[in-house]
């Protein structure tokens, strides 16, 4: 036991000895050293940061979130609280909450009622106010289509809401949308 | 592949009066004639499939309208009632002008 208090005792000396070498000189010597290094390595990195701040002044693009009131000259009826009735003729949209590449966003689009030839959904229309051009395509089906539904790729250019309105065939137009996040847009 | 070319996917038999999942898939670049040429910095021009036809038995089922938001090799996927063994076709029109067709055999028991 106390060989190994001595062998501990011998090594915290020789710590010691180790810190006492070093001398006033060299102690001033490498503090200015690191000094001069932080302070130089900031000016470089601070000054194109600036710079890049200046020539692109980054403003968030505002998003359009009108709804569609009329197309092809007939009112789109956007209903809030919807009856039981009303919740079968309004299209259901499945759609990703985050859309990965913008340039290949899957869409489906259903309505729950059967085509039948009495009343059934004549045309789906796909708008997005944010695009250039504000209608993505038209749909048209016919009671041959025994259910009412469609599966699409659209491009997004950015967040926005995605409206898909449904004609039927009374010449009544439902509508609905839904909010999509893009990462990386696509156009 | 070459461009236009339309790959359909249907079931082999359907039974009377169901209905059936068609899916559809097209070769095509879809430009928007927004988008610049990186190289040259020449715009590229506008081209895309305008309008598709489907004729279930000769009769017009749907017509899709196709704008510039729809992405490049446009899927479509849609159901159709079967009511007796007759071929699917399909019609695409161009921007250029150019015709694409194909059509698929149902088999209804």
């Amino acid at each position: 036991m106390n060989k190994n208090i001595r062998q501990f005792a011998d090594d915290g000396e020789k710590i010691v000895l180790n810190i006492n070498k070093i001398t006033r000189r060299d102690f001033i010597k490498k503090t200015i050293l690191t000094t001069a290094l932080t302070i130089g390595a900031s000016s470089i990195l601070n000054v194109p940061r600036d710079s890049f701040a200046r020539n692109i002044s980054l403003k968030p693009v505002k998003m359009k979130t009108n709804y569609v009131k009329t197309i092809n000259g007939k009112e789109v009826k956007w209903i809030a609280n919807p009856t039981a009735e009303e919740k079968l003729l309004i299209p259901k949209i499945s759609l990703p909450l985050i859309a990965q590449d913008g340039a290949m966003v899957p869409i489906k689009m259903e309505i729950k009622k059967p085509q039948t030839d009495n009343l059934y959904l004549k045309t789906f229309y796909i708008c997005d106010l944010n695009n250039p051009h504000l209608l993505l395509g038209s749909f048209d089906l016919t009671p041959f289509n025994g259910k009412a539904y469609i599966s699409t790729r659209i491009k997004l250019m950015q967040e926005s809401y995605v409206q898909v309105l449904a004609e039927y065939s009374n010449n009544e137009v439902y509508g609905a949308r839904k909010l999509v996040k893009v990462t990386v847009g696509g156009c | 592949m070459k461009i236009g070319t339309i790959m359909v996917r249907v079931p082999r038999r359907v039974k009377k009066g169901k209905n059936f999942k068609v899916l559809t898939l097209t070769e095509h670049p879809m430009n928007t004639g927004l988008v610049k040429n990186s190289k040259t910095g020449k715009i590229i021009p506008e081209w895309i499939i305008n309008k598709v036809n489907i004729f279930y038995d000769k009769k017009l089922i749907t017509t899709c309208n196709y704008g510039i938001g729809i992405a490049a090799n446009p899927f479509l996927a849609f159901y159709v009632k079967a009511e007796k063994s007759a071929p699917l076709d399909f019609v695409m029109h161009d921007n250029k002008g150019n015709i694409y067709k194909k059509s698929v055999q149902i088999n209804v028991y």
